[in-house]
């Protein structure tokens, strides 16, 4: 009786114990003692380093991730080891990590991350294909942009941009077919990068749904093969169309173009009448007023400037 | 013993005798004498402008934050700069300088090839309680909108900041308050207009590594404008902050 009344206290005191020295902290993390081993050619140094790309807690993270970048090349390949970690925290900072050091091997691990819709950070692969400048990453690209997650289509539509003259034609080839979603963002990387293969199969959109875009991304172009489409686009019932269509038509400067848009400064919509007027001041080199919305005649400020 | 003790009385009398005695003045023939204890000044940076530029906005270049001992160092091309150094209480390196902040005085800066020593006096600023000097009071014609994480998870401790220019490279022109743990945001407009936006967990000052920065925008190289119309509250103008890389 006595002995079972003296487990009955020990037994717990045991188990707390045994849980307290669980809890003990471990050895404290050191990353600038990791890097310098890592830097002299400590290899399990590094992959801890790598590691604790995982470890969000009071921002072990965010300190290692600077240090991991100055590593440089050395850092890929433990850097490539984890890049499909389960850690979603771990495998976005990786992938991030990866994309800085522009590492041409982590092609593969990249794609991978981005088709991987269970993996919720995947904008980072989208950004980091943009930033390895392999022409390979442009198909995998185009497809994210039908992606339901918004910012990984706004981050493959910016890297699309950055491989610049490598995705025009395969971004051409998608367009015609192209969901009306992935096809608005088409547009806008076409009309940022710039190039002028992109005049007609822009032109061959303009009816589209995706029309204002259309306007916006031909004002970029500069073309003057766009300027019969975007005064057509003045009449438009949309005060939106209209409004982009002025703004589109202020770069191209032809007398014919001002002509069309004196009429606007009469627009009922103060941001048409604006825009009409700053377009019109491009073009002529002189300068126009609008009526606000108090009624008052004022220029336009130079959103330029 | 007691003849000890006596001399040791005369000694200790003779000593006090020889102490100067204060000579005795009235109230009107002294001279008051006041002033600061200063302290060298650690973490504060210099900011140094051209002339012609805004004196509030970011700088053409600033130094690295001061040392325990206060010094700093630039080199610049020989030229006329104007230089001030500025100290937040936050720690950051930009947005306004508030109440209890410490800040110079504008210093002519003419540097013809020889190095140059300045003494900067950044006293603490006082008074002036402001908040953000450019949030503007409730009105009709403004923007509302969610600040979300890459995950679409609603950021708390972020701004949106107003532009009305497209390179949104000097000061914002707007600032909401700080989100909630909705990360919902509002901010009222003076009027309606074309605005960009951007949203950001930092103050001013370019984005750093590590800050959570996102613009309005389709992925496009230049923002996406926001078009706001008098006496309209444009709600869900949504903005999505990723880790600046």
């Amino acid at each position: 009786m006595v002995t079972r009344r003296l487990l009955h206290r020990i037994v717990p005191l045991a188990a707390l114990v045994l849980a307290l020295a669980g809890c003990q902290d471990k050895a404290p993390i050191d990353p600038v003692a990791l890097e310098n081993a890592a830097r002299a050619g400590d290899a399990k140094a590094m992959a801890r380093l790598a590691d604790l790309l995982g470890h969000a807690e009071n921002g072990v993270n965010d300190q290692v991730y600077p240090k991991i970048v100055a590593l440089g090349q050395e850092a890929v390949p433990a850097l490539l080891r984890q890049a499909a970690s389960k850690n979603a925290i771990q495998r976005e900072y990786t992938l991030a990590a990866l994309g800085t050091l522009r590492a041409r091997e982590a092609f593969d691990a990249l794609v991978a991350a981005l088709e991987d819709t269970g993996f919720e950070r995947r904008y980072i692969a989208a950004w980091a294909l943009g930033q390895l400048g392999d022409a390979r990453g442009v198909a995998p690209l185009i497809a994210a942009l039908n992606d339901d997650n918004e910012t990984v289509r706004r981050y493959a539509t910016r890297s699309l941009i950055k491989l610049d003259r490598h995705a025009v034609e395969p971004m051409i080839a998608a367009l015609p077919t192209a969901t009306t979603r992935a096809a608005g963002y088409l547009i806008r990387a076409l009309g940022d990068i710039g190039d002028a293969r992109a005049v007609e199969p822009l032109l061959a959109q303009v009816s589209g749904p995706n029309r204002p875009l259309v306007f916006q991304a031909l004002a970029k172009l500069k073309d003057r093969r766009a300027e019969a489409a975007l005064i057509e686009g003045l009449k438009d019932a949309d005060w939106r169309s209209r409004s982009f269509a002025a703004m589109a038509l202020g770069p191209l400067g032809s007398p014919q173009s001002a002509t069309a848009l004196e009429p606007l400064l009469d627009d009922p919509e103060v941001v048409v009448r604006e825009w009409a007027a700053r377009s019109l001041e491009m073009i002529t080199g002189k300068h126009v007023r609008y009526r606000d919305a108090k009624g008052e005649l004022v220029l336009p400020y130079s959103i330029y400037h | 013993m007691n003849f000890a003790l006596r001399l040791l009385l005369i000694l200790l009398v003779l000593l006090t005798g020889c102490q100067d005695k204060p000579e005795s003045k009235s109230a009107d023939d002294l001279v008051q004498v006041s002033g600061q204890v200063m302290v060298p000044l650690e973490g504060a940076y210099l900011y140094i402008y051209q002339k012609g530029m805004d004196l509030y906005g970011p700088a053409i270049t600033v130094s690295k934050p001061t040392d325990a001992s206060g010094r700093f160092e630039l080199a610049l091309p020989p030229g006329d700069y104007i230089a001030v150094a500025r100290k937040r209480q936050n720690g950051e390196m930009a947005g306004p300088v508030l109440a209890g902040d410490n800040k110079s005085e504008f210093i002519q800066l003419h540097l013809s090839g020889e190095p140059r020593q300045l003494t900067v006096l950044a006293p603490a600023k006082v008074g002036d309680e402001r908040r953000l000097s450019t949030t503007l009071p409730e009105g009709k014609t403004g923007l509302t909108g969610t600040i979300r994480d890459a995950g679409g998870h609603p950021v708390e401790g972020a701004r949106v900041h107003v532009y009305d220019h497209v390179q949104m490279s000097e000061r914002p022109k707007f600032v909401s308050e700080k989100t909630g743990p909705d990360g919902r945001y509002q901010i009222f407009l003076p009027k309606g207009g074309t605005y960009y936006l951007a949203a950001r967990d930092k103050f001013g000052g370019p984005p750093q590594i590590g800050d959570l920065y996102g613009r309005y925008d389709q992925g496009t190289i230049e923002p996406s404008a926001v078009v706001v119309r008098d006496g309209e509250l444009l709600k869900d103008v949504d903005i999505t902050v990723t880790k600046v890389w």
